[in-house]
Parts: C-alpha cells; sequence; structure tokens
C-alpha cells in the first residue's frame, strides 16, 4: 500500500513499523523518575551504567553526544559485515535478521561513532540487487517465498515479477481480457469464507442438537 | 510502554491487508486518553520547572514529548491508510458498496465516502465535452465493441441502453455489448470469455 519513497512520508506505515525496533542504550547520568523504562528496575530513577532498551521514535530525537544516553550499534551489523568479508553477501538470510534491515540502518547510521555502519549497508546494498534483478527475472509464474530478503528488497522483487510477467503478456497479447478488480475478489472470498464457516456453525448446532 | 496501543491499531490494520476492517473506536479512545493523560503530567511538570528552575526531569520531559508525538503519528497514519482504502473501494467497487464494507466504516468515513463519490462523479460529468467520461471504464485499450461473457450468479435483469432488457441468469452466455457490461465484470458477475 502506497508507494515507496526514499524519505519516508509522516503516514509511512513502513516507517511506523521500523520506528518501533527497541535498541539498547547505556544510560550515562543519573535519569529521575525514568526507571518505569526498565522492567527489571527497582527504584525510581535510572542508574548510570544501566542498559535500557528504548524504542526508535525516542531515540531518533537523541543527539549523539546527549548528555544521558550512549547509543549501542546492534551486534546484527557488525555480523552482517563479517559476512560480507568472509562469503557471498546473496546468501545472508537478512529477512531473518531483521525485516527492515536497510530503514532500521539508516536511522542508525547517524549514531555509529565508527562510521562504518553506512558503508556496510551500501555494500550489502550493493551485492545483493543485481542477484535480485538475476532472479526476479527467471521467475515466471508464481512469487516464491524466499525468505532471504528484507522488505524493500522483497518489494523490488515483486515489482521485478511483475513488470516481467506484464512484459511477456503484453508481447503475447495477452492482456485483452477484462478482469475482475483484485479488491472485489479478495472480498468475494472472503465472504465466501464467512458463508462456509456460517454454514459450518449451523450444521454442528442441528448435529448437536439431534444428539440431545 | 507509551505508544504501543497506537502501535497496535496500524499493525493490525496491516495485517488485514487490502479490504477494510471495521473502526477500532474502543482503540482509538483509549490512544486518545493516553495522550490526554502525558500531556497533563508533562504541562505539570513544566510548570514546575518554570518556577524552579531544575533541569532533572528535562530527558522524562523530552520522552513524554515524543510519546505524544508517536501517538499522535499512528493515530493519523491509520486514519489516512483508511481512507486510502476508502478511495480505492470507490474506484473498485463503483459508487455502491457491499453492505459488509459499508459497516466497517465509521460515521465521518461514510460521509467522507459520500462527498469523494459526489466529487469524483461531478468531475466525471464534467469532462468529455459535456456528454461525460466514465473514468472507471476502460482501463484497458478496447479492441472490440461486443464481448462474450458467462454469467457467474443469477443476476436478474439488466437492461441496456437500447432498452432491451435481457436476463442474466447463472451460467448463461451472451454477447454484449462491451462498455455496458465492463463494470459488471469488474464486480465479478459475469466473466469474460474469448
Amino acid at each position: 500500500m502506497g508507494s515507496r519513497s526514499y524519505f519516508p512520508s509522516y503516514y509511512s506505515v513502513d516507517d511506523i513499523f521500523v520506528t518501533q525496533e527497541k535498541i539498547s542504550c547505556q544510560v550515562s547520568s543519573r535519569l529521575l523518575k525514568m526507571g518505569f523504562l526498565d522492567p527489571g528496575c527497582e527504584t525510581d530513577h535510572l542508574e548510570p551504567g544501566k542498559i535500557v532498551k528504548l524504542p526508535l521514535w525516542y531515540v531518533k530525537e537523541l543527539k549523539i553526544n546527549n548528555p544521558y544516553l550512549i547509543i549501542q550499534i546492534p551486534e546484527l551489523y557488525k555480523n552482517v559485515h563479517n559476512a560480507i568479508c568472509e562469503a557471498e553477501s546473496t546468501n545472508i538470510d537478512l529477512g531473518k535478521m531483521n525485516m527492515q534491515y536497510y530503514e532500521y540502518g539508516r536511522y542508525l547510521a547517524s549514531f555509529d561513532r565508527n562510521h562504518s555502519l553506512g558503508r556496510i549497508l551500501y555494500e550489502t546494498c550493493r551485492q545483493r540487487v543485481r542477484h535480485l534483478l538475476t532472479i526476479s527475472k527467471n521467475t515466471v509464474d508464481e512469487i516464491k517465498s524466499e525468505n532471504k530478503m528484507d522488505s524493500i528488497e522483497r518489494g523490488l522483487y515483486e515489482a521485478g515479477i511483475r513488470t516481467n510477467t506484464l512484459y511477456t503478456n503484453w508481447l503475447q497479447q495477452k492482456n485483452s481480457k477484462i478482469r475482475p478488480s483484485e479488491l472485489v475478489q479478495e472480498h468475494s472470498k472472503k465472504r465466501k469464507r464467512f458463508t462456509l464457516s456460517d454454514d459450518e456453525m449451523s450444521s454442528s448446532l442441528q448435529s448437536t442438537k439431534r444428539s440431545m | 510502554m507509551f505508544g504501543d496501543k497506537a502501535f497496535e491499531l496500524v499493525k493490525e490494520l496491516q495485517r488485514t491487508s487490502e479490504t477494510l476492517p471495521p473502526f477500532d473506536d474502543d482503540g482509538v479512545r483509549q490512544v486518545l486518553e493516553e495522550i490526554k493523560a502525558i500531556f497533563e503530567e508533562n504541562c505539570q511538570q513544566a510548570a514546575a520547572y518554570s518556577h524552579s528552575g531544575d533541569r532533572t526531569l528535562w530527558p522524562l520531559l523530552s520522552f513524554r514529548h515524543a510519546a505524544i508525538q508517536r501517538n499522535k503519528r499512528c493515530l493519523l497514519a491509520y486514519l489516512y491508510q483508511r481512507l486510502q482504502r476508502i478511495k480505492a473501494i470507490r474506484w473498485e467497487f463503483g459508487p455502491i458498496v457491499p453492505n459488509d464494507i459499508k459497516n466497517s466504516f465509521c460515521e465521518p468515513e461514510t460521509q467522507w465516502f459520500n462527498s469523494y463519490s459526489k466529487s469524483l462523479a461531478t468531475y466525471m460529468r464534467s469532462i468529455g465535452d459535456g456528454q461525460g467520461i466514465d473514468l472507471t471504464g476502460d482501463l484497458k485499450p478496447p479492441k472490440s465493441l461486443f464481448v462474450e461473457v458467462r454469467c457467474l450468479e443469477d443476476y436478474g435483469k439488466f437492461e441496456l441502453e437500447d432498452g432491451e432488457v435481457i436476463l442474466l441468469k447463472k451460467n448463461s452466455q451472451h454477447y454484449l455489448p462491451r462498455s455496458q457490461v465492463e463494470s459488471l465484470i469488474r464486480l465479478g458477475i459475469l466473466q469474460h470469455i474469448s
């Protein structure tokens, strides 16, 4: 739903999902009355040195040199970096690590004191996109549920397959039939499911009545 | 945690892709209450700060403020995504929407749908040299004036523009003017066969 823009819009659902992620932060000065952020904390306040998990929608408002919290870059990105150096990046299962690998990384890049995260993101993307192009060109019929992708890559992959099918259909002049709209199809499927379950309900009711 | 309820709203909407789930009155109300509660606490502390000049509570204040904005964003995104879907429904189903979808609208959404539908109809009447153009029709370039169709359900009587009335019975086949039956095909009542 909606288009994917490089800068997510205010209403972007994808971006809302990314900013829900939790990030480990180390407390660097005494934070009064913020103990509720740490479920294991017994005092009202957060003491320096404690690690708390905070949602990205708060963390992204902070500055990198703020006096209260130090943001810790997740291990995930370091692991990917190693994997890129050692093996084919196309084999990394990004979807399993984080469905929003790139978007998430983009937010964290501004908190990375080593300035390496940006490069890692760029390298992973560069190495994987060409592979995406190849597989989307070679998938003909159904979209396979390949789970090695993050959500942006999946979007690219599906768009690739769709364009390819449209193109072949046009070449073979298959497209002149009027088809029912997709929304209508989904709706009628749903309606069928409902009526079916209603039937099952009534039949099971009858059978229970009979047994009584 | 603050903001979790608001996120649930958006997540739930995303889970039911395409068609419209019923409007979550209760969820929206809970989020609004949470916003109000946070706002009042923040107001109190901000007032206390202006008396004492004590900055120790600033991190808490900014965290709560971010939470208010987060809640607001989720709520607006929820409403906006629903509007987008309702808009799509108008284009796909036409001005008459099946009842079970209509029941998922909340009151302002019904009003919005009606006025959107009206604006769209007025616009379509106004273009095309006074004749009007149905923008929801002819989505693919027509290759022939007539099409062969099979009826998928008992629809009943259907009057063509020239006044002829035909009976659309399940599994009957007809040869009809393309422009007049396209919307029925889109609604899944007729099937286009070649």
